[in-house]
């Protein structure tokens, strides 16, 4: 498990690292001044903006430039946005707490309902319950994730009225944004009308959490199916049945424990097409996420923002996959041997 | 399978597009999605004939109109019309070359810069093939429509700039598919035996492992073209992708959500083109795989 890790972290950093020159370079890729993309200082004459030039080493050698940059992002010096001239590190992390807890509560739907319906399907395989979970399951993968949120809003949000269209909270509840995540927020600040903001939070929430579950949903339905299907054949379930298990010991305590496991290596590489929902989400319901903010900053060629938001989201990504595979090692020992081998 | 010319009787084992072919003649849905792909794509080739009107013709007098089966609707314009007067169904075929015919090119380029980058790197040994497949599963795991995203962020948001990013984000997959295909293939019997006989490096890659591939390409292919569709779409829809009055699918959607208490009838058409596309392609996919995989036990 050490060399294991080990070689983990060591592709981890490795990884950061690229992340970090490709960041470094889009700067210079970007139309415009690079000194301004990256920090977001604005007017070659001012005071602010040469000493900003001082501060990161731009009449030295590129790979001064580059090393002022890492000292600056790891200082948590992300520039300053060019439209609203807030700090770009402080925005950010407001908006990593909206958008985790999107990610959080759809993959935990995901989870709550893939799971029984995966494993029941496969059960009953060749079956009409089986056919109908997984002929829902391949339309609702091809579904454009926009033009299903469109139809939730028109459905449930216009036509029955049981949500608001967009947003996080209605404004008249002044919560105050400490961590960016509404349901956090509301628990946190010390206003009378908690209950009150609680629930219309969750009016608000509902609509956009099921959208994004969607998809997770529907892959992990297929995954768990297979899995389960490929279990089922094993040796272990056989001599299992031999002993004269009951049909839910055998379920609970031979199936699932193995068929996890496959299952939970893929649904770490599924986690970046839960980023990519996430992302056109935000902008239907108008969420206040890193998405929405990308997207944003793309129209208004606000480069230090798009920089922040886009190492943002990779690094989630990358962490995500990091922790999960850290953790499928850990329980499965026997993958680590794999690894080792390359 | 008996021909009509030969009156006797000779077994003959059918070749694997056969058996694929049969298998995919088994299943209905299968079929169906098979026939609605066909004419999603005539419809795409013949849209000047096909369509009543040009895509960008207004209609004055008739601005936001509704489809035909409601009560204020007319039979001239069968889908209705958008708040600018435009014939929706016109739109939407003319809108299929961006939506289908732009991905199925962006796919194909991608496809064999990507297959070529990738048999070689499945040849080589070594560090030059490690360093490139951690490489490559750092790049796959960032979303493709995030890297889409950046590349319009450089290079403007324009349909040309938009096909250059799709392109760009689709090759690293077909490199790795391929390259790990190459890699698997590569240790096995028949390989060597053919290198024992001499054979060149390229009549290797050529003739002797690429046809034991196929299916990897084949199945890499429609994915990789439904995640282009759908990557289109979405940039459209971000208002990042190919701009107005083209009749893109999704750049239609982004302005239907603006009209949505008004004419909620606009976003029908484009959306339920877009995912018959993407459902057809997936499901052909999808049973591909699996003739394949059935073949191989």
């Amino acid at each position: 498990m050490f060399r294991y890790s080990l070689s983990r972290i060591l592709l981890f950093s490795i990884t950061l690292w690229l992340l970090s020159i490709f960041t470094f370079a889009l700067n210079y890729w970007y139309p415009g001044d690079p000194l301004t993309n990256m920090s977001g200082v604005v007017g070659e004459m001012t005071t602010a903006y040469q000493q900003e030039s001082i501060n990161r080493a731009m009449d030295s050698t590129i790979f001064r430039q580059y090393g002022q940059y890492i000292a600056h992002l790891v200082e948590g010096n992300w520039g300053i946005s060019l439209s609203t001239q807030e700090p770009v590190f402080t925005a950010m992390r407001h908006h990593l707490g909206a958008s985790l807890e999107l990610i959080i509560l759809g993959s935990a739907v995901a989870i709550v309902l893939g799971l029984p319906l995966g494993t029941y399907a496969a059960l009953r395989q060749r079956q009409w319950q089986d056919k109908l979970i997984m002929t829902l399951s391949l339309s609702t993968y091809s579904i454009p994730v926009f033009w299903f949120a469109q139809l939730a809003i028109l459905l449930f949000a216009i036509q029955l009225g049981w949500s608001p269209i967009a947003g996080q909270i209605h404004p008249l509840y002044a919560i105050e944004t400490q961590t960016g995540s509404i349901l956090l927020d509301i628990i946190l600040s010390d206003v009378d009308y908690r209950g009150a903001a609680f629930i219309n939070a969750l009016q608000h929430l509902w609509l956009p959490t099921l959208v994004v579950a969607l998809i997770p949903l529907t892959m992990l339905i297929r995954m768990i199916r297979s899995a389960v299907l490929d279990t089922l054949q094993l040796n272990h379930i056989k001599a299992a049945r031999v002993r004269g298990l009951s049909d839910t010991t055998i379920l609970f305590k031979h199936v699932l424990p193995t068929a996890i496991q496959p299952v939970l290596r893929e649904a770490g590489l599924q986690f970046s097409v839960l980023v990519t929902n996430i992302i056109i989400v935000e902008v239907v319901f108008n969420w206040p996420g890193l998405g929405g903010w990308l997207v944003k900053s793309i129209f208004e060629r606000d480069y230090p923002v798009l920089q922040g938001g886009l190492l943002c989201l990779a690094m989630l990504i990358l962490v995500a996959n990091f922790t999960i595979d850290l953790l499928h090692a850990w329980r499965y020992p026997q993958t680590r041997d794999v690894i080792d081998a390359d | 399978m008996r021909t009509k010319s030969n009156i006797f009787y000779q077994f003959r084992a059918p070749s694997p597009r056969q058996l694929i072919w049969r298998q995919f003649n088994d299943n209905p849905i299968v079929v169906t999605a098979y026939y609605v792909l066909a004419i999603i794509m005539l419809a795409m080739l013949f849209a000047p004939i096909l369509a009543p009107y040009s895509p960008e013709q207004q209609f004055n007098d008739a601005i936001s109109l509704p489809p035909a089966w409601h009560p204020e609707g007319e039979m001239r314009f069968v889908f209705g019309t958008d708040d600018l007067g435009r014939d929706i169904l016109s739109r939407v075929l003319y809108g299929a070359r961006y939506s289908l015919g732009y991905p199925l090119l962006a796919t194909i380029i991608a496809a064999v810069i990507g297959i070529t980058i990738g048999a070689w790197a499945g040849m080589s040994r070594g560090v030059q093939s490690s360093t490139l497949t951690h490489f490559l599963d750092v790049v796959l795991s960032i979303p493709s429509l995030l890297l889409a995203l950046v590349i319009v962020a450089i290079l403007g948001p324009t349909l040309h700039t938009v096909m250059i990013a799709i392109t760009l984000v689709l090759i690293p997959q077909f490199i790795h598919s391929v390259h790990n295909a190459f890699y698997t293939e590569r240790s096995k019997e028949y390989v060597i035996a053919s290198k024992l006989n001499g054979c060149s490096r390229n009549y290797l890659l050529r003739r002797v492992i690429f046809p034991n591939i196929t299916s990897v390409v084949v199945i890499q292919f429609t994915y990789a073209l439904s995640t282009a569709i759908l990557d289109i779409a979405a940039l459209g829809f971000l208002g990042l992708g190919v701009q107005a009055p083209a009749p893109e699918w999704g750049t239609m959607l982004a302005r239907s959500m603006e009209h949505m208490y008004l004419s909620p009838w606009s976003m029908l058409l484009p959306g339920v083109a877009l995912f018959m596309t993407v459902l057809t392609i997936n499901i052909l996919g999808d049973s591909l795989h699996r003739a394949i995989q059935q073949q191989d036990r």
